[in-house]
């Protein structure tokens, strides 16, 4: 392929350089030129996290092919600073608390210095539509707006910047001294990283680049449930670039994880089970991504399909096709207290409803991605992870090492939600570079990431309720299936704790929940905010108001006459002796429903 | 993984300086080839394996397709005036406000400041937000190659999804169209999951030309999303002309839009939502355009 001149102003520095056109802006920026600032967030210019300025104005740098940027002004996170110091928005970003995973954060502050450059006093809405290209998964945006807003009244009021100096110094520092003690409760103090997150200094895992590297991707199955008969990889390795191609065979440990129930291969063996689409099957490690990529294509796969199953309502019948063992319940919960039966059949007032809860991606802006390196027979893994500790022994039991010869680094972690406590990179990348001898980088393509990342548990939930003519719940009956798709994962505990919180925060003196947590050839479901709770309060509450409307009282009145209050005795008979705040809680919550005119009455 | 290779696969890439030269340039180039106007819709396509092109033929420095003019009651468009420009050109909300508000729905800012009119058209997705708006105005498109230039109605050069009349040489240099009366009025509403970033589930475009009376002498209705390409709604248009808007006239023209839709629908997987859905969409940009219709 022929190259072309790439010609720019880059941060007010002029960069020239020889390309192949087909090259996007964000791969010179972050590959050529190191300026790893520039997040990739989904390659498909959905989520704003690339964003650069070209001749001032905000672009998807994943949209722009590297060509059509020549001859142009770019501006990217690393230009914002002067002389060392930071811009307005950086310190109004890291005041406001708008900076959390930081992955986001590059992308926001550039839109918002396009905004302000052009309009320097926006107001709430014009704030919103600049940021309106942009995905921020942790902040909720409210506290991007303030730090907006505040970077405005600053650069308006001149000397009022003044006003922030004294905080910037501080956040300039290299985080807390642990000196600092006590002094800091009560305050709200920086972020210790904070400052590497609005320059865009802090190096997450797909932003490391050691000498030597390696790039690893991963073969998965496009079957939901086979066997896996045969891995033909010959073709693969004659490519130019391939170092080697993985599969189970050359794992020297145990070739399983999980953090409950070890039942996830590392890679599925021949001769074993394919369980979703999406399982891993092989790995290609190659001298580049795109080589990596293109051999990938050229692995061949022979399975033999099994009737696989999709519904964990289907998955607990009989004639079920079974994803593990010969049952496709992985765990039961059951909560017994009083006589629920006997309280049903004399109650005034009985509300029975099934309720069904969708399968969710939590869609970190960063997608999963580390680097693993051999050093003096020690192995080190730098990752976007939640739970390093877990991984160390994970990847320590699957290679077949003592812990001791282990390492696991979290990088900074563009946004986790419950989703990067499973194993994702880790093991495959600690046996590319245990095997190779060489670094190994692995991320994961958006479209990757959803596919083989874990979910939250879709539930079915049969849930009946009774109560008195005043409303007083007598009684409260609830099954609740929790589809965890091929793996348990997190599994079991969420629907324990689904069956622990099933009654809410309300009082009920007659109790019987079961939860089933049951296998499917679905996606994996695992830990996600709320882990369990949010599905079954969406039931329980819905609950509360059929039985309101039922009786004709108000929503809230059932909801003071029930709810947990010192003294009360839970689901699982603990008595709540200090501490209980729900009936506060809806007080509150009343009274500003009414102040914002919300309620009728 | 479904084979996709998330790589832009090699191409030879050429940047001429002048229409004159992309045209000729085109005109010797061997197949597959693809003119390159912002990128926001080829890149990703291309990253997929869902478009190859060898050649790719940028129009970046063809400035002379970046004009937005008013000429003798026409409007004229260049291929490369992005959404932003459309969304914030003085003379496009006033001559043709329908197309502004449509180019602000589009994506994101980003997306806005690169994606452009001609990419929209030649694009040709079932959702792109532009189309609804230029059938409205019954716009015609100017599509170069060397040698020649035709210029057709847009309604005869979109043939489907993703399928226009463009031959492999040709560019799509502009649109053009006249400018609305002192007496017509428009607009668009674009319902979709979130208020950016979002491709459109539905949307609609309205022009709607009143007698000095305040009678409706003429309405193009025109919805988007609802099929392979934007479909004007003659019912409802009839029912229009030469009545006075008032809320029960509203209804009925709600009524007719939905029945249109439905037909059109089937029994296609979003047609029970859309089938409902379609109705509010009517409803707001008939009050947008014409007031009355809620007195």
């Amino acid at each position: 392929m022929k190259t072309v001149r790439f010609k720019a102003t880059i941060n007010n520095r002029p960069v020239d350089l020889l390309i192949a056109p087909n090259r996007r802006l964000l791969d010179v920026l972050r590959e050529d030129l190191g300026l790893t600032g520039t997040k990739e967030g989904c390659g498909e210019g959905e989520c704003g996290a690339c964003t650069v300025l070209l001749d001032g104005r905000p672009v998807n740098s994943c949209l722009v092919l590297a060509p059509e940027a020549s001859g142009r002004r770019i501006t990217t996170v690393e230009g914002l600073a002067e002389e060392g110091r930071l811009h307005p928005l950086q310190e109004a970003f890291l005041e406001a608390g708008a900076v959390q995973c930081g992955y986001c954060t590059p992308g926001m502050l550039l839109v918002a210095k396009a905004l302000l450059d052009k309009h320097p006093q926006p107001d709430e809405r014009a704030i919103k539509t600049a940021i309106s290209g942009n995905l921020c998964r942790c902040t909720g945006y409210a506290k991007i707006v303030a730090a907006i807003r505040l970077a405005a009244a600053r650069l308006a009021g001149g000397k009022g910047a003044q006003a922030g100096s004294g905080c910037a110094k501080e956040q300039k520092g290299p985080g807390l001294p642990v000196s600092a003690g006590l002094r800091v409760v009560g305050k709200s103090p920086p972020r210790v990283d904070g400052v590497a997150k609005v320059t865009g200094c802090a190096r997450f895992a797909a932003d490391l680049k050691l000498p030597g590297m390696l790039y690893a991707r991963v073969l998965r199955s496009r079957t939901p449930h086979a066997v896996l008969r045969r891995i033909d990889a010959a073709e693969a390795l004659t490519l130019p670039g391939v170092v080697a191609v993985y599969t189970a065979a050359d794992i020297p440990g145990q070739n399983s994880t999980g953090i409950i129930v070890k039942d996830e291969p590392v890679l599925v063996a021949i001769g074993g089970r394919i369980r979703r689409v999406g399982d891993p099957l092989a790995l290609v490690v190659a001298e580049s991504e795109e080589v990596a990529e293109a051999a990938l294509a050229k692995i061949k796969v022979e399975d033999e399909e099994l009737p696989a199953v999709f519904s964990a309502l289907a998955a607990i019948s009989a004639e079920a096709p079974k994803v593990h063992g010969n049952s496709n319940v992985q765990s039961v919960t059951r909560i017994k207290k009083g006589d629920a039966e006997a309280a049903l059949a004399k109650a005034q007032v009985v509300v029975s409803r099934r309720y069904t809860t969708q399968m969710t991606e939590h869609a970190y802006l960063e997608t999963e991605a580390g680097v693993a390196a051999v050093e003096n027979d020690l192995l080190t893994i730098w990752v976007s992870t939640q739970n390093p500790h877990y991984d160390r022994r994970e990847v320590a039991r699957v290679l077949g090492l003592g812990q001791h010869r282990v390492r696991v680094v979290q990088a900074p972690t563009g946004g986790g939600f419950g989703g990067k406590l499973d194993i994702s990179v880790q093991c495959l990348l600690g046996l590319a570079a245990w095997k190779t001898g060489r670094p190994v980088k692995m991320s994961y393509r958006r479209e990757e990431s959803i596919i083989a990342s874990p979910k939250r548990h879709p539930f079915v939930i049969d849930y009946t309720s009774a109560c008195d003519g005043e409303g007083r719940l007598l009684a409260v009956k609830v099954r609740i299936i929790g589809d965890t798709g091929a793996y348990a994962s997190y599994g079991p505990a969420t629907l324990k704790r689904a069956a622990v919180h099933a009654t809410g925060p309300y009082e009920v003196p007659n109790v019987l929940i079961e939860s089933f947590c049951v296998y499917t050839n679905n996606p994996t479901a695992g830990a996600m905010r709320g882990f369990g709770v949010p599905q079954i309060a969406f039931a329980h509450e819905s609950q509360m108001d059929l039985l309101a409307q039922t009786l004709g009282i108000d929503p809230f009145t059932i909801r003071l006459r029930n709810c947990l209050k010192t003294g009360s005795l839970t689901a699982t008979g603990q008595c709540l002796e200090a501490g209980v705040g729900i009936a506060e809680t809806i007080r509150r919550v009343r009274e500003k429903a009414r102040e914002l005119k919300m309620l009728e009455k | 993984m479904k084979g996709v290779v998330l790589v832009l696969p090699p191409f030879a890439y050429y940047q001429p300086e002048t229409l004159a030269e992309a045209v000729n340039l085109l005109a010797e180039l061997p197949e597959p080839k693809k003119v390159l106007a912002g990128g926001t819709d080829i890149l990703p396509a291309m990253r997929k394996g869902e478009l190859t092109a060898e050649h790719l033929v940028s129009l970046q420095r063809l400035t002379e397709l970046s004009q937005i003019e008013l000429r003798d009651g026409n409007v004229r468009i260049g291929a490369l005036v992005t959404f932003r420009e459309l969304a914030t050109s003085p003379l496009i909300q006033k001559a043709c406000n329908l197309l502004a508000e449509a180019a602000a729905s589009v994506g994101g800012p980003q997306v806005r400041n690169q994606g452009t009119i001609g990419g929209n058209i030649v694009n040709a997705s079932p959702a792109g937000d532009l189309l609804p708006p230029l059938f409205a105005l019954e716009a015609q498109v100017r599509v170069c190659r060397r040698g020649g230039e035709r210029i057709l109605p847009l309604s005869e050069f979109l043939l489907g999804m993703g399928k226009t009349m463009i031959l492999p040489e040709e560019i799509l240099t502009g649109v053009i169209f006249s400018a609305l009366p002192e007496q017509a009025a428009g607009s668009f509403v674009k319902l979709a999951r979130r208020n950016s970033l979002a491709i459109s589930r539905i949307s609609m475009a309205a022009v709607i030309t009143r007698t000095p009376d305040g009678d409706i002498e003429d309405a193009r209705l025109v919805l988007g999303a609802v099929g392979p390409r934007p479909v004007r709604a003659p019912a409802a248009e009839a029912l229009l002309r030469g009545k006075y808007p008032d809320p029960v006239l509203l209804e009925q023209v709600v009524a007719s839009i939905a029945e249109t839709v439905a037909a059109i629908l089937g029994d296609r997987p979003s047609a029970p939502y859309k089938r409902v859905a379609v109705k509010g969409v009517a409803r707001q940009v008939l009050l947008k355009v014409v007031p009355e219709f809620g007195q």
